[in-house]
């Protein structure tokens, strides 16, 4: 019975590991060239290679384990069980456009308005936090 | 524990002109934890025409706007935050001086 249990979680903690070691390999194969830089466009005399910034991550985990006791008539048991999970993401943004054409090569950066404009309104709670936080000391503290 | 280092792509010929693809990437794992993370971003461009050899660099203009306002959103915070320390009147006695009407406000 106890070596059925073991061998139990044991293969349950096996698969885990295999499932662990494969999001593994995919996190690490983010990290290739070919992910960041899509494959080329031509438009007439030109080429345009499209370029994005890539971020992955994961995280998993995995456990095993048996144990052994009697049951409700007195029979001594024994069981086990293993498992694991996990979860991850990529995210993904485009940062620039590189052009080959006739006349040269050139990179075209790519602005993200929206970006830019949630980063600004983060600046401007700041600002505004700070001059509300400040207004109303002085009129505890102050001379407001 | 952390790992930067830069890769390069399959090179693309185009117009007389090799184009090789640069990127530079961050592997970070957690020691004793499962997973990771990877961050891999655009490092430029390795042009090679007529015998010279060029590298375009690929900046991320968004990332540098987004730096650009959130420092200067934290340094007027801090100048607001200090200049209204630098007018208040210390003690206790100024602040209860001012409590009434304070609290009426």
């Amino acid at each position: 019975m106890d070596d059925d249990a073991a061998r139990t979680s044991g293969q349950s903690a096996a698969a885990a590991g295999g499932r662990a070691a494969d999001v593994m390999l995919r996190l690490i194969e983010a990290a290739d060239a070919s992910k960041v830089y899509a494959g080329p466009i031509q438009h007439g005399e030109t080429l345009l290679i499209p370029a994005a910034e890539v971020l992955a991550v994961a995280g998993f985990g995995i456990g095993a384990g048996t144990g052994s006791g009697p049951d409700s008539s007195g029979r001594p048991r024994a069981g086990g069980g293993g498992g694991g999970g996990g979860g991850g993401r990529t995210l993904a943004r485009g940062v620039a456009v590189i052009v080959s054409s006739p006349d040269g090569v050139r990179v075209e950066p790519v602005v993200d308005v929206t970006k830019i404009a949630l980063a600004a309104l983060t600046a401007a709670g700041f600002v505004w936090a700070a001059w509300r936080g400040a207004s109303r000391g002085m009129r505890l503290f102050g001379r407001g | 524990m952390v790992t930067v280092f830069h890769k390069f792509g399959k090179p693309w010929t185009h117009s007389a002109r090799v184009l090789t693809p640069r990127t530079r990437a961050m592997l970070l794992r957690f020691p004793g934890l499962g997973g990771g993370l990877v961050w891999n971003r655009p490092s430029g461009v390795i042009v090679d025409e007529n015998g010279e050899r060029v590298t375009l660099e690929t900046p991320d203009v968004t990332r540098r706007i987004q730096w650009a306002l959130l420092a200067m959103g934290a340094a007027a915070a801090i100048a607001i935050a200090f200049n209204a320390r630098r007018r208040r009147p210390r003690g206790l006695a100024a602040a209860l001086r001012r409590l009434p009407r304070a609290l009426r406000a």
